[in-house]
């Protein structure tokens, strides 16, 4: 082994064989350690050496997750009801759809058991009474349906047949049917419907 | 307080092949890497508010290779846990089973069994840079080193294994 080759040691260059196997180097640094490996066999068989292991080590395989395992940390990592229903509660029940079908349930339970229902001696016709059964399993499956799929279909059926628009006449008709809430009807607002449907 | 499921979803299949692979190569057992890979995704799901999104890659990586210790630990302790610290730990020195054997000649056992004779932190170090391509800079993060450490760490891994490569090549032209 040279121990001095262009005022380099070899201790000196194989100091910095990594750091040239890195490409850290400046140029002039790295010419002068490439000049000194041309000069010295041994400090070039270093290099071979060094360069051959940086390449099988970056040549092995890293690995994917097996499915199995992925599989197994889904089953581990559900949320739980509670964060279940604060997402539900974050994402749903917020919406100003969802709070309209809410309202219309609660004033429907209220019509149900309301203690001045049919006083003043109203008869409620076959028709009125159908209606807002209708409307109370309308209402009913919609807040019911709490799971993605079942939201998206209701979505789809207030946006596309007006239906909203019918749950709000509804509810409005049930207000009148329980007679003393018939200014609080008047001041209820509709709500607004795409596409200029229903009224 | 959890992470968002979604946040969990993006990081698993961002970090989950780093993570798998350092267990496979720290552990040179494909059965335990799996349990370990499993655990430190469970964790990161139940501990996800510890840890900001920047920072889940270190943060894993740490996890992962302090996991894959404390396995080896208890393999060398018949199940107990050695509480006694790191320093002189041999991590690799155990006789390969039959399915590591297999798994060797898998991965190009020669190489592999060079790694085994790096001690603690070169062994993660010399992974993480050559195997997985991290800068200095991301593996002094994740393994909470200065990168001037880094570089010594490394400098001093990539040296035992040349070591050690030459030893296999004398051997092989000797015989």
């Amino acid at each position: 082994m040279l121990q001095h080759v262009d005022g380099q040691s070899c201790a000196d260059v194989l100091d910095r064989l990594d750091a040239w196997v890195d490409g850290d180097l400046v140029e002039s640094e790295a010419a002068s350690v490439e000049a000194h490996f041309d000069r010295c066999a041994s400090c070039s068989a270093a290099r071979r050496m060094a360069a051959d292991l940086a390449m099988e080590l970056r040549s092995l395989p890293t690995f994917e997750v097996p499915e199995r395992v992925l599989h197994a940390v889904r089953m581990k990592a559900r949320p739980s009801p509670w964060e279940r229903l604060k997402s539900y509660r974050n994402g749903f029940l917020l919406r100003p759809v969802t709070a309209v079908a809410v309202l219309a349930v609660v004033v429907l339970v209220v019509v149900a058991i309301s203690p001045w229902r049919g006083r003043g001696g109203h008869q409620y016709t076959g028709q009125e009474i159908e209606r807002a059964a209708e409307e109370t399993k309308l209402a009913l499956a919609y807040v019911g349906s709490i799971t993605r799929r079942a939201e998206l279909r209701v979505k789809e059926k207030i946006f596309d047949e007006g239906i909203a628009a019918q749950t709000v006449s509804g509810v409005r008709q049930s207000l009148k049917i329980i007679g003393g809430a018939a200014a609080a009807t008047a001041d209820m607002p509709a709500t607004p419907l795409p596409h200029g449907k229903g009224s | 307080m959890r992470m968002r499921r979604q946040d969990f979803d993006d990081v698993v299949v961002t970090h989950g092949r780093r993570v798998f692979t350092l267990a496979v190569y720290l552990l040179a057992n494909r059965e335990e890497a799996e349990d370990v890979t499993q655990d430190v995704l469970v964790k990161l799901w139940r501990r996800g508010h510890e840890v900001s999104l920047e920072r889940v890659g270190p943060w894993l990586v740490r996890v992962t290779r302090n996991a894959c210790i404390d396995t080896i630990r208890r393999r060398k302790n018949g199940g107990r846990v050695d509480v006694d610290g790191e320093s002189g730990i041999e991590l690799f020195e155990r006789a390969p089973g039959p399915e590591n054997l297999a798994y060797a000649s898998q991965l190009g056992g020669r190489i592999l069994k060079a790694l085994e004779t790096l001690s603690e932190p070169s062994r993660s170090v010399v992974i993480l840079r050559e195997i997985q391509g991290l800068s200095y800079q991301e593996i002094g993060d994740a393994l909470e080193m200065p990168i001037s450490n880094v570089r010594v760490t490394l400098h001093r891994g990539r040296r035992r294994l040349r070591e050690e490569l030459r030893e296999v090549r004398d051997h092989v032209a000797a015989c």
